[in-house]
């Protein structure tokens, strides 16, 4: 049996790349975060979970660009590695590969080594290997094997470090004793907390070891990056969307200063404000593809997909690193009057002349209910200053976190810094200009084309992406 | 680049169910797109998802029977059409008649005036309007009043109001709404000053006019220049002008007029709104046509709305196709029960430890001192050696967070063989490397298959 790939002297076949490693160490975890699927393999805290050989292709845009090999673990290297050198020693003649050629070809379904015998003819028939490393375990007698027996295939190796987050003596002992296999081309690629720049840095590496396959990957970089950046973009502006519609949601209530009304204003606008966080956590998870066991990995603050802490809880402020006196955002904040400064039309040599164009009639559109409610004496309740600021904290730092995931099951010990984020430099100009604005609540083509708006938005978007992006 | 299958009209649907479903999903019923066919296979790309977001609202529409209710708004924005032609035709015919009047005599200047000077106001107000990108200046009062129609909003909104809504945004509000207001402006002028000429004819036809000229404020030269101006596109046309003397002679109190002045005069009116009136007309109505075509042609939704995000992540979601290609022999077979050790169990006294592949931070019970810690080949000889040559219990301590492999299993096995007595394991663990459950299992189920008994099986 030959157990060379029949297609690999093609130009046009796909890359090869087996996934191999100690059992456990991650290698369905990376395929997983590569193929941006849950569903590939079967991930489980157990020793060779996955004991099959499995493929599954990478593609850019509908055009295949690679194919990746899920190989079970690599259980016993030592009692491999004996019999390989026993194989060796017989046949002294043939080359290191052809022994392990000769091996796999001759391994017996009941062996106990079939599993490696698996392992080592997938190995045979790839282009690259990426060996997975657990930096967490110590660089044992039983890992140099495992890198003996892959070099002796001949195959271009990356090592790939797993669970790195917290780790960086470790990782520095591994990277040290792969210095002694002349192994210096690593890559730290956390299939637990998953950079997509970790991601382009694999395949960059890839194309540097098959140069014949360098513009394919490079489309696959291009086409990976674009989507990942809209994916970003789209999380981003689900959130910007989030703070425009609360900040520019307003009740209307009567002059007279009765309690009841203004208590139950209140309780309208917490009920619209929680209702409004709810649907974007809902949306930002579905838009990230996270599921109920993902949120758990990355330590988000959510249960059943709700927020653990409600909006207006006692101590939320905190929490976000606002101490503005009081405990909870109260939510509810009298509207300001009409401000035509802030909320007046875009300025800008052309707009300011459409507007003297049409003044009379697009002012009475715009400010038409505030001259009404000036006429009538109603009041307006908007969202306040503190909930508004929470909501964009808690959103920006969910966000950060959905950016920062692999496809991966395991244990880390992540330290929740919400606190850390902050807020946009011109945060008190924009969440004023938007409480101008009432009507931008709902999407609509007319807002989205308003250049004030457009802006807006683009602030909030940029300020959401600025550290989250790296 | 893909073809693309959908028109505007599709996509005007699409955003139509979008505005009904976001505010009335509870009242819809969703059983035609249950069995909606599951996502395509491959990446995303947009035509595919219009063509099932298109497919998705055309049975919604169907099984709701919305079908009504979504072309409402076309229909009415057709009979606003209409009645606005009807208008123009209207105005066309009275600016015309005015201009004529009762008398024998026709003020070709103020006859032009009335039916092309407003004309040339709209259209420089409008060439402005699109040059400066202002939508005020561009689309008239009427224009004005129907692009406000996208901004109310309803409290209670009706299916009925929520399609038209959806169908005044996309349709009369960006550039669509642009260019779609422009061509209702140019055919609205259009309609008038092709009332204004045919009328004009028709009363040219059958009643015979002077043709007359005067000014009050410009010197009197002025308007025979005039007429030599606007004339010269017309002579080129090949048309018969007036000339000079006829146009001195038509001055207001002039004599009377001959049929071939008449007949010059009655030429230069109608080439006059003909080249100055109706054909710039139609030119932009053209341009705006167009426009209005292309800018449907690029309309797009706009996919970050939620909306369309979650049906995305529905209809669009992607399978990864794997294969296996090397089987596991045995793959189905269910490991065998593990009995759990009790609790609490006591070291045994006088055991002799050896530790398997443990690091510098693993911790030993005080009583205990580990004789060696096996790590490689060199090591596990020496302890298979040391074994052999011991009195005492043989207790092996692991790292209980390690995960147990079959390599560690072998030398397990192969160090309980070596040894005489009932060998004991002991699971160590370290504070900072918390142990799961399945990971002792995995263990006590390695003491079963290297034969070590339950009940010698020490947890910390």
């Amino acid at each position: 049996m030959n157990v060379r790939n029949p297609h690999r002297l093609h130009t046009d076949a796909l890359l090869n790349i087996a996934v191999v490693g100690h059992t456990n160490t991650g290698k369905t975890s990376l395929i997983r975060t590569m193929l941006r699927s849950t569903e590939f393999g079967v991930i489980e805290d157990a020793a060779g979970t996955t004991r099959h050989v499995e493929q599954a292709t990478i593609s850019a845009d509908n055009e295949p660009i690679l194919n990746l090999y899920d190989t079970p673990g690599l259980e016993d290297s030592r009692a491999l590695s004996a019999h390989i050198k026993k194989l060796a020693a017989k046949s002294r003649s043939l080359p290191p590969v052809q022994i392990l050629e000769h091996f796999v070809t001759h391994v017996s379904v009941n062996d106990p080594l079939e599993q490696e015998a698996k392992v080592i003819r997938q190995v045979l028939r790839s282009d690259i290997l990426l060996y997975i490393i657990d930096v967490r375990e110590p660089f044992l007698e039983k890992y140099r094997l495992e890198l003996d027996i892959l070099t002796q295939s001949a195959k271009p190796i990356i090592p790939v470090f797993n669970f790195i987050a917290g780790h960086d003596r470790e990782l520095a002992i591994w990277r040290e004793h792969l210095a002694a296999f002349r192994m210096h081309a690593t890559l730290e690629f956390d299939t637990v907390a998953f950079t997509f720049e970790a991601e382009k840095r694999l395949y960059q590496k890839m194309q540097t070891l098959v140069e014949s396959h360098y513009d394919r990957l490079q489309k696959l970089i291009d086409y990976r990056a674009k989507l990942w950046s809209q994916l970003c973009l789209s999380g981003a502006k689900r959130v910007a969307e989030l703070i425009v519609n609360v900040a520019c949601y307003r009740e209307s209530k009567a002059a007279k200063n009765n309690l009841i009304a203004h208590s139950l204003i209140e309780d309208r606008l917490h009920d619209f404000v929680r209702k409004a966080e709810q649907r974007c956590l809902n949306d930002l998870l579905s838009i990230f593809n996270f599921s109920e066991k993902d949120v758990a990995i990355q330590k988000i603050p959510v249960s059943n997909g709700h927020w653990q802490l409600d909006i207006f809880a006692p101590g939320i402020l905190k929490a976000y690193g606002l101490d503005v006196g009081s405990a909870a955002a109260k939510g509810a904040a009298a509207g300001a009057g009409i401000d035509l400064m802030v909320g007046g039309m875009s300025l800008g040599a052309a707009s300011a002349l459409g507007a003297i164009a049409g003044a009379g009639w697009s002012t009475f559109r715009r400010y038409g209910d505030e001259i009404k409610a000036t006429v009538k004496g109603t009041q307006w309740q908007c969202a306040d200053e503190a909930t508004l600021q929470v909501l964009y904290l808690r959103q920006k730092h969910l966000l950060r976190k959905l950016m920062h995931r692999g496809h991966a099951a395991q244990d880390t010990l992540h330290v929740d810094k919400a606190d850390s984020e902050k807020l946009p430099d011109d945060w008190k100009k924009l969440t004023s200009a938007l409480r101008q604005n009432p009507a931008w609540q709902e999407p609509s083509v007319a807002r989205n084309n308003n250049p004030q708006y457009q802006e807006i938005e683009a602030r909030l978007v940029g300020a959401l992406l600025e550290e989250g992006a790296n | 680049m893909s073809v693309k299958k959908h028109t505007f009209a599709d996509l005007v649907r699409i955003e139509q169910v979008r505005k009904i479903e976001s505010a009335k999903a509870e009242d819809l019923s969703y059983a035609s797109i249950q069995e909606l066919p599951r996502s395509a296979n491959g990446d995303f790309n947009y035509a595919d998802f219009i063509q099932r977001l298109n497919t998705r609202a055309r049975r919604l529409i169907q099984e709701n029977t919305l079908n009504d209710a979504l072309q409402q708004p076309q229909l009415q924005f057709i009979r606003a059409r209409r009645i606005c032609l009807g208008a123009a035709v209207i105005l066309g015919g009275l600016a015309a008649s005015q201009a004529v009047g009762d008398y024998s005599t026709l003020n070709i200047y103020w006859l032009l005036a009335v039916l092309l000077g407003f004309n040339l106001i709209s259209l420089l107000l409008w060439l402005s309007g699109i040059t400066l990108n202002l939508q005020s200046l561009s689309s008239g009062i009427a224009a004005q009043l129907a692009s406000w129609l996208p901004y109310r909003h309803k409290k209670d909104p009706t299916v009925a109001s929520l399609a038209s809504h959806a169908w005044w945004e996309s349709c009369l509000t960006g550039d669509v709404g642009k260019w779609r207001i422009s061509v209702l402006t140019h055919k609205f002028w259009l309609t008038y000053l092709a009332a204004g000429m045919v009328l004009l004819i028709l009363l040219m036809l059958a009643k015979q006019y002077n043709f007359i000229w005067g000014t009050t404020l410009l010197p009197d030269s002025t308007l025979p220049k005039l007429t030599q101006i606007l004339g010269a596109p017309l002579e080129a046309m090949g048309l018969k002008i007036p000339d000079d003397p006829q146009t001195v002679a038509s001055r207001i109190g002039g004599g009377k007029q001959d049929a071939e002045t008449r007949m010059a005069w009655a030429t230069f009116l109608i080439g006059a709104l003909l080249v100055y009136g109706i054909f710039p007309r139609l030119v932009v109505l053209g341009l705006s046509l167009v426009m209005q075509k292309w800018s449907e042609y690029r309309f797009k939704l706009d996919l970050y709305l939620p909306y369309y995000i979650e049906l995305r992540q529905r209809l669009m979601a992607r399978e990864v196709k794997a294969e296996v290609i090397d089987a596991d022999p045995q793959a189905g077979i269910k490991p065998a029960e593990v009995t759990l050790p009790p609790a609490n169990v006591a070291i045994p006294s006088n055991a002799q430890a050896f530790g398997i592949e443990l690091d510098q931070a693993t911790r030993w019970p005080e009583s205990l001192t580990c004789r060696l810690n096996i790590v490689d080949q060199d090591s596990h000889d020496k302890a298979i050696i040391l074994i052999k040559s011991l009195n005492g219990p043989l207790l092996l301590g692991v790292a209980a967070h390690r995960l147990p492999d079959r390599g560690v299993q072998r030398l397990i096995k192969e160090l309980v063989d070596s040894s005489n007595g009932k060998p004991w394991l002991i699971l160590l663990s370290k504070p900072s490397a918390p142990v799961a459950n399945a990971r002792e299992f995995a263990w006590f189920r390695l003491a079963e298959a290297c034969g070590i008994p339950a009940e010698h099986v020490i947890t910390q």
